[in-house]
């Protein structure tokens, strides 16, 4: 039997349902309905419970996927609008993307033992978020462990390095309108996965000179007097940074592996503190902030971070290729993916 | 000095020369100069000289017009891919002719469009036709997010009851499952 393939999505790129099987309407009604609410005088915070999370210190699994009581928030499907170039007959990895990466790399570890193909091994081709998952699940596992499932892994936008895009996510909040900012800075700062998302390099800047560790992302201090920033959390966007260096080496044996990233588009480098803080909400990207990159993964800072070890696994595009978001719904990215699948 | 027993020697050289390499993963082949093609399955709303939408399903195909190029950098490969594609579009659904009732209908593009980088994906002329009565003409194509296509133009030849403005709005499954 030939090898099955599996595409993991990024953040956002699958929905998610609550345990009763309706539809969160993530995103398109979910903006939709905000706006209604706004409308109708109705506050966010239905929102803030339904879409919060809790965790307990040292536990990669959620304690509650959501603070409304009886209910829980599962995945559901994956967003085709965003990889309508990654072809159906491809499984779909459906994952929690709010979780601790641990906790969601093993679900997938589990997974490709569970449904893992007769005489055959996984085509893995992750996303965004989804790339990190593939990382971190090749080392949860002893070497060598990971080319017994894996035949072939292609990271897309995979941000190795991390994104300041995560950090500005926590202080923006706008992901469903500037109206209800402030409720979403409060549920997006129960989420895990963007902490863990953090930028590897000193991404803060002030007075346009890197500002000391202390200021940085990962320490708490840098973060006063933003409410809702948990150490615990930071905590664990230093532990993955950790699990993160030197990523490939999880991947040894008989893997292909394929790095693909865009480098046609500004893409944020640094995070200047304005009057002694982190601004928030966080502007639009100067020149002299930003770098090339898809608009989310900056491709040098990816490829420092990398090192020396990752550059023969690279492949890089240019032109007109699609954003971050997009990616696997360019035609050329694509088309990239499917020439690497090993059958 | 005691010799080694030469099983043991043989299983010591097989050992130290098969010991695996920390790092052996397989690079990735070397990327082609080659046309970029994509498929998308739509659902195509037209609309042919008459308010009345004609639904339809089919699906595009796009093909470049010339390859990829691939410039390699620092050791890295670089792949610039191509800008306008060939583009066709077929569909087949049903339209409300004069008695309000519904008849087959087949539909069609052909043309050319322009990559950009912008939310507005592509842009370029068509030639678009329908069936029964029939009727063909020039339109003017965007694409949006590579999800959505908008097309309007003239059809300026065919069987009278075609002749006129012409619009028609195609979705990929994806839209509709955000929207559904």
């Amino acid at each position: 039997m030939p090898n099955s393939s599996l595409l993991i999505p990024g953040t956002g790129g699958v929905t998610l349902q609550d345990n009763r099987g309706r539809d969160l309407g993530y995103p398109v009604h979910m903006r939709l309905g905000v706006a209604v609410d706004a409308l109708l005088g109705i506050g966010p915070e239905r929102l803030v419970e339904l879409l919060s999370m809790e965790h307990r210190p040292g536990q990669w699994a959620p304690v509650r996927t959501t603070l409304v009581p009886g209910l829980s928030v599962l995945p559901h499907q994956a967003i085709e609008a965003a990889y309508n170039q990654v072809p159906a007959s491809f499984n779909r990895f459906l994952y929690d993307w709010r979780c601790d990466l641990r906790y969601s790399a093993g679900q997938l570890l589990d997974f490709l033992r569970e449904r893992r193909p007769a005489n055959g091994r996984w085509n893995l081709v992750g996303h965004s978020q989804g790339g990190l998952l593939i990382v971190l699940a090749s080392k949860l596992l002893p070497p060598g462990g990971f080319a017994e499932l894996v035949a072939s892994a292609t990271l897309v936008g995979a941000p190795l390095a991390g994104t300041l895009n995560a950090a500005v996510a926590l202080l923006n909040g706008d992901q469903m309108g500037v109206a209800v900012s402030g409720a979403f800075r409060r549920i997006l700062r129960t989420w895990p996965a963007l902490y863990q998302m953090f930028p590897a390099w000193r991404a803060v800047v002030e007075n346009g000179v890197v500002a000391p560790p202390l200021l940085q992302l990962t320490s708490p201090e840098g973060w006063i007097p933003h409410p809702g920033i948990e150490p615990d959390f930071l905590g664990r966007a230093l532990e993955v940074r950790d699990l993160l260096r030197d990523p490939l080496a999880g991947l040894a044996g008989d893997v292909q592996v394929a790095v693909l990233m865009a480098r046609n588009r500004p893409t944020r480098l640094f995070l200047p503190r304005i009057a002694g803080a982190l601004p928030s909400p966080v502007g639009p990207i100067l020149p002299r902030d930003a770098t090339p990159g898809d608009t989310l993964v900056p491709t040098e800072e990816t490829l420092r971070w990398g090192g020396s070890a990752l550059r023969p696994f690279v492949q890089l595009f240019d032109g007109t290729v699609r954003e971050h978001s997009f990616l696997l719904a360019d035609p050329l990215v694509g088309q990239r993916v499917r020439f690497l699948v090993r059958p | 000095m005691r010799r080694l027993p030469s099983s043991l020697r043989l299983l010591l050289v097989a050992l130290l020369t098969s010991a695996p390499a920390a790092r052996a993963q397989v690079p990735p082949p070397t990327p082609p100069q080659e046309r970029v093609s994509r498929v998308l399955p739509v659902v195509v709303l037209a609309f042919v000289d008459t308010w009345k939408p004609s639904p339809n399903a089919g699906a595009l195909y796009q093909l470049s017009l010339g390859k990829s190029r691939v410039v390699v950098e620092e050791g890295i490969p670089v792949t610039h891919g191509p800008t306008v594609y060939l583009h066709l579009l077929a569909a087949g659904g049903v339209f409300r002719d004069e008695g309000d009732r519904w008849r087959p209908r087949a539909f069609g593009e052909v043309g050319v469009v322009r990559r950009t980088n912008r939310m507005v994906t592509a842009w370029g002329a068509v030639a678009h036709g329908v069936t029964d009565p029939w009727g063909i003409g020039p339109a003017a194509r965007v694409e949006l997010l590579d999800n959505l296509g908008l097309a309007a133009g003239w059809t300026v030849a065919g069987d009278s009851r075609s002749r006129g403005p012409f619009v028609s709005v195609d979705v990929s499954p994806g839209v509709i499952q955000l929207l559904l």
